[in-house]
């Protein structure tokens, strides 16, 4: 089992001041893809880390859309988010193989450690638990997405010890 | 012969003969979505820092997932004109001690390797078909999964790649190929399991342009994780199943369509699709033939509902993934309102094989109604989760040897086939043949060929607490009965599991499942009451005993369990 050892970080941000010109790069890159928004979406969640209001009314001028053809699209799919995620994001797996190999203990290290409930995230925006119907690694079970990057056969204690070494408390 | 296959395939030779007389040993790493979650890359980048440290001169690949995911990271050694001899556990921190008593001795070491490849044993190493895991194994689609370099081409057309597609525009009119593909039986790998020449066939004879062909990978359903690794182990299998398809359909343009969230195999498909147009076996004159195609790569957004196939054209086109009424089927008005064949991605990998070796072949495997190999995702309490492939109507019993039996030697208390759209199969039933027909007629599917194993600790009320409540996250909400439905059942069900239970629930769960299959859309509504009318059928007692007795047989609820948590810590599924 290995939980990643860097936080994941964005090349790009929308308090940048050249946000908007980028978005349109973006769009503009795949003007001639049909039904391009998808992946217009998913370069957003590249590049920003989630899609805010404003980029998706930019999105829609450059795509011939309107910005609640684009919204809709973005929340239908599991992928993509709309507003800014915390800093580091545990996504538990609730899928059988994890049920069944260890998802509750999990879940209690998270809950006890970082004193909210899954589906919850700290006040200061630090880290945030959340839960996927299956990762998909399911021999590989309890399994989790940590900052974007799965991570099979996860032990109690070295989830301990990972969310313990950033809320920078003595293990 | 055309000129271009020709010269494909001296390059191949070449490449073989090269390779053949290597002086250096080759050291094989498995680099696959599931490796990677346990350290895969990490030992791969230790094996490079000690190589380099040591100064030895070895040839370092990435090859795809052979299945055993138990054993990963998964390492091959294969010393200059030696056997290719398999370790596993590779983690970062035992690669050291490969390193220094295989690599620098030049030996191998029995008491750490798994098995040798092929059919010789070596040096009390057992062989490939006599270790437990691969000897009942029968790999067609999965026959260089985890051996080959994903990306290497002539390695692919060494080992008979792309002969099929040049038999097949060479020698065969498309006619020919469908008519093939329709005798060997060949049926979707998908879930539905609908005729895969017949689809063809339907296709071929609409005449609306363009026409269009998709490969669905989306692969959004739970436990299921075939398609990706294939994609991820052997994608030109799958591109040339695509294009045998495109050129018995006459098709025009190609999507393949990969789930967002499988971040590896979206890139080895987009390189694998640019080798292949570099080679000429993509674009104009494929093979130097009339036959031209071109493939896209199109990316889900992880959506469930989005590999419903008609769903799957709206996501194409850039909207919701929201199925659609099916008046006329797809092969006469599909993604922008213009004929469409869709196909599984195991469905497609079978393809090159049938040509190939003829249908005959194909269908000598199965059962009566269901031909061929099937991969199965095996996951849950057993001693060896991974993915097998096995022929059609291998008993469940067999499935599970195969996996190492039973994990810590617990009791099998059911399985859980079809991700989310399937009723669970009890002990009862251990010997059923996994085929489409024999698992329909004890009330259960095949559906993509996930099978997830529970023992005695799972509780069948909290399992399916969790299948409704996925389908509940994942309705699209078009049909009132399925968006109400699924959240009713969510209710039912995580009061249940919290102790809440009423007397009227059961019959209310019996009551809305038939309710929800005859008034929903698509597969995916009507599926989803099933898995838990079914295991009421089956373990009415233990949810009586939830509801009545406040008590989980299993021990596995928190809230009704002895040491009770904290009012609100309760099972209930966050939303």
């Amino acid at each position: 089992m290995t939980l990643p050892s860097h936080d994941h970080h964005k090349p790009y941000s929308y308090e940048q001041s050249d946000w908007e010109a980028h978005v349109r790069e973006i769009c503009r890159g795949l003007e001639q893809t049909d039904g391009a928004v998808i992946l217009v979406l998913h370069r957003l969640m590249e590049d920003f880390g989630y899609i805010s209001e404003r980029a998706t009314i930019v999105a829609a001028e450059e795509l011939h859309l309107t910005a609640p053809q684009i919204f809709a699209v973005a929340t239908f799919y599991h992928e993509f988010r709309v507003e800014k995620p915390a800093e580091n994001v545990l996504m538990l797996c609730r899928g059988p193989a994890c049920r069944v190999g260890g998802m509750v203990g999990l879940r209690h290290v998270m809950e006890a450690s970082l004193g909210i409930d899954v589906g919850e995230r700290t006040e200061d925006d630090k880290f945030a638990i959340e839960s996927s119907g299956c990762l998909g690694i399911c021999p590989h079970a309890p399994a989790m997405m940590v900052n974007h990057r799965l991570a099979g056969r996860v032990s109690d204690a070295a989830l301990e010890q990972w969310i313990a070494e950033r809320l920078g408390t003595p293990v | 012969m055309t000129a271009q296959y020709e010269a494909l395939v001296a390059r191949a030779k070449d490449f073989e003969e090269a390779e053949s007389s290597r002086n250096r040993v080759r050291i094989s790493v498995g680099i696959s979505g599931c490796s990677e979650s346990v350290g895969a890359e990490e030992t791969l980048a230790k094996i490079q820092d000690e190589l380099r440290t040591r100064q030895i001169d070895a040839l370092v690949e990435v090859v795809g997932c052979r299945g055993m995911c138990w054993a990963e990271p998964v390492v091959d050694v294969q010393h200059p004109g030696g056997p290719r001899v398999v370790y596993g556990n590779v983690t970062p921190d035992r690669v050291r001690e490969l390193i220094q008593s295989v690599i620098v001795k030049g030996t191998h070491r029995p008491d750490l390797a798994e098995f040798v490849v092929g059919s010789n044993g070596y040096v009390g190493i057992p062989a490939e078909t006599e270790h437990p895991f691969f000897k009942d194994q029968t790999r067609a689609i999965m026959a260089y999964c985890g051996l080959h370099d994903p990306l290497n081409l002539l390695q692919y057309v060494a080992a008979g790649g792309f002969s099929a597609l040049h038999k097949a525009l060479t020698t065969m009119t498309p006619e020919e190929v469908i008519a093939e593909v329709k005798t060997s039986s060949l049926t979707g790998r998908g879930g539905a399991a609908f005729p895969t020449g017949r689809k063809w066939e339907s296709a071929r004879a609409s005449t609306a342009r363009p026409k269009y062909l998709i490969d669905n990978g989306e692969e959004g359903e739970p436990t299921i994780y075939k398609d990706r690794r294939l994609y991820e182990g052997d994608p030109f299998r799958i591109i040339e199943g695509v294009l045998i398809n495109a050129y018995a359909i006459v098709a025009d343009k190609g999507y393949i369509y990969v789930g967002g969230e499988h971040h590896l195999a979206i890139p080895r498909v987009m390189r694998a699709l640019e080798i292949c147009r570099e080679a000429g076996l993509l674009g104009k004159n494929i093979l130097g033939t009339d036959f031209s195609f071109e493939i896209q790569v199109r990316v889900g957004g992880g959506s469930y509902a989005a590999g419903e196939s008609s769903a799957m054209m709206s996501s194409i086109e850039g909207r919701r993934g929201m199925p659609r009424p099916k008046l006329v089927r797809s092969t006469e008005r599909g993604v922008w309102a213009k004929p469409t064949c869709m196909n599984n991605v195991e469905t497609h990998a079978n393809v090159p094989g049938i040509i190939t070796n003829g249908a005959a072949w194909f269908s000598r495997l199965g059962t009566d109604k269901s031909k061929g190999t099937k991969i199965f995702a095996v996951s849950g309490a057993v001693n060896r989760p991974g993915m097998i492939e096995v022929p059609m109507g291998t008993p469940l019993r067999k499935l599970i040897e195969i996996c190492g039996g039973m994990k810590d030697g617990r009791p099998f208390k059911a399985c859980q086939p079809a991700g989310v759209s399937s009723a669970p199969i009890a002990a009862a039933n251990l010997d059923v043949p996994m085929a489409l027909e024999t698992l329909e007629n004890i009330g259960a599917l095949l559906g993509s060929g996930s099978v997830v194993i529970l023992d005695d600790s799972a509780c069948m009320v909290d399992i399916n607490n969790y299948l409704v409540n996925f389908n509940e996250l994942e309705s699209c909400s078009r049909c009132v009965t399925c968006r109400v439905g699924t959240m009713r059942l969510t209710d039912i069900l995580t009061r249940m599991c919290n102790g809440q239970g009423r007397s009227g629930d059961l019959q209310a769960l019996a009551w809305l499942g038939p309710l929800m299959e005859s008034t929903t859309l698509c597969g995916l509504g009507q599926a989803a009451p099933v898995p838990a009318v079914g295991a009421l059928n089956i373990f009415r007692e233990e949810f009586e005993a939830h509801i009545h007795d406040k008590r989980c047989p299993a021990g596995f609820c928190e809230a009704l369990a002895e040491k009770r948590v904290p009012v609100g810590a309760g099972y209930g599924e966050p939303r």
